[in-house]
């Protein structure tokens, strides 16, 4: 089998549920290299690169709010969820509850 | 220290809207910095550096909407049209420049004037090229644009073209589109010639210098047969644009390919003919090149129209002939 069809097709079906592992991880506040390693030690992988922007995007989208935190010796960004997050959030939660059910049925019956 | 960190966030956020600069400048070497250990050496930066990706995709994944000057939907019809000027637009410029070298005597009085012609051709040709492929691209780049602006209508299934139905009597596609584009580039060139009545036909050799005969035909009467020419040209060219659109032989086709070829013979036979048509500076300078009587070469010359108008006659007949029996066919 063709390595690299699996690695694209793979890559594809994670980066749908992207959006979902990292508004579920920001009820605390989170900056971005700490959100990162709560996802690793959770056995996530999404690339630096990619969570990044991200949380930029979310936040002009008001899902997520940001606070600058000067306190420390380094200036550091951090990411909470929002009100309209966490409503998005829930509804997507039941969308994935529903598609976990959905994918049971078609692929439950067949020998794997 | 090779300042590693701030080229890379500089690298990344000048790709960016100026608004968003500053704050991702900081976001970015925040997060950079808590990738490293305290004190990091080379090795360490450079390693986190490359697992962040290279800046310009960063800078992608930043930007909120993907941007293309021609976006995938209009890529193929873009290239289509592209390909199709791209023949026609510089194959006329060359010709049009090589006929006005050959009409300038000097053009090849010796090897630097051959090579400065040459490179003449040349550069015209390229900016023919070059200016063809912006003004085609700056042309699909805005009506990109005005579809992502919402303008322009949707599409709905009375856009759908015809099947091409694939039989004998049909026209092939190929062929349709490669004679509407010589009927285009021939029809443009003899205008030109016309026009500009470059209707040099013989060179002379005057005391060493090569000296340009005059032109053949007489200038009043060639530009009072100009629009019908130009007219039975561009029937011409609806007659391909018919085939095209029909690809088959059928009615519509065989009735403007009659009209379109009697048209050109009948425009063709009058001027061809035309008393007056013939420079008579250009009869009496030829023969006396040519050490004959000026009746004689006159006789001659009409003698050769009337063979050519004859051939001329006998294609048409020929080919509406063929257009016919091929529209009978199919009934």
């Amino acid at each position: 089998m063709d390595k690299s069809l699996y690695q694209n097709y793979s890559i594809e079906l994670r980066r749908g549920t992207q959006l979902l592992s990292v508004l579920s991880q920001l009820d605390d506040k989170e900056y971005g290299y700490s959100l990162l390693q709560k996802l690793t030690d959770k056995n996530v992988n999404i690339e630096a690169g990619t969570l990044y922007p991200l949380l930029r995007r979310l936040e002009t989208q008001e899902l997520l709010k940001s606070e600058w935190d000067t306190s420390e010796s380094r200036p550091r960004k951090y990411y909470y969820i929002s009100e309209e997050g966490k409503e998005l959030l829930k509804e997507l939660i039941e969308e994935w509850n529903t598609i976990v059910k959905e994918m049971n049925q078609l692929l439950g019956g067949e020998d794997l | 220290m090779k300042n590693y960190i701030e080229r890379y966030v500089y690298d990344v956020v000048r790709r960016l809207p100026e608004k968003n600069r500053e704050e991702v400048k900081k976001e970015l070497r925040a997060n950079i910095q808590d990738m490293l250990s305290d004190n990091p050496t080379e090795e360490e930066i450079k390693s986190v550096l490359t697992e962040l990706g290279a800046p310009r995709k960063l800078a992608t994944n930043y930007r909120e909407k993907p941007r293309y000057l021609i976006s995938p939907e209009f890529i193929d019809d873009y290239l289509y049209v592209l390909k199709l000027v791209l023949i026609i637009a510089p194959t006329i410029t060359f010709v049009i420049s090589v006929i006005n070298a050959i009409v300038n005597p000097d053009s090849a009085a010796n090897i630097q004037a051959l090579v400065q012609t040459i490179s003449t051709i040349f550069v015209d040709t390229a900016q023919s090229i070059m200016f063809t492929f912006a003004l085609i691209t700056f042309i699909f780049a805005m009506i990109d644009r005005s579809k992502k602006q919402g303008r322009g209508k949707d599409w709905n299934p009375d856009y759908l073209p015809q099947i091409p139905k694939s039989t004998n009597l049909n026209i092939p596609q190929r062929k349709a589109i490669a004679s509407t584009i010589i009927t285009f580039i021939f029809s443009f060139i003899i205008v030109f010639i016309l026009v500009k009545n470059v209707t040099y036909f013989m060179w002379y050799d005057i005391d060493g210098q090569w000296i340009k005969s005059e032109p053949a035909f007489n200038s009043n009467i060639v530009n009072m047969f100009l629009p019908i020419i130009i007219i039975s040209f561009i029937v011409s060219f609806i007659k391909q644009l018919v085939k095209l659109k029909e690809l088959s032989w059928n009615m519509r086709v065989a009735v403007i390919t009659t009209i379109s070829s009697v048209l050109a013979l009948v425009v063709f036979i009058v001027f061809i003919n035309y008393s007056g048509l013939i420079n008579n500076a250009f009869i009496v300078q030829a023969s006396s090149h040519l050490d004959i009587s000026a009746n004689a070469l006159l006789d001659g010359i009409k003698t050769g129209i009337t063979v050519i108008c004859v051939l001329a006659g006998i294609g048409t007949g020929f080919e509406l002939i063929e257009t016919w029996l091929k529209v009978l066919k199919r009934k």
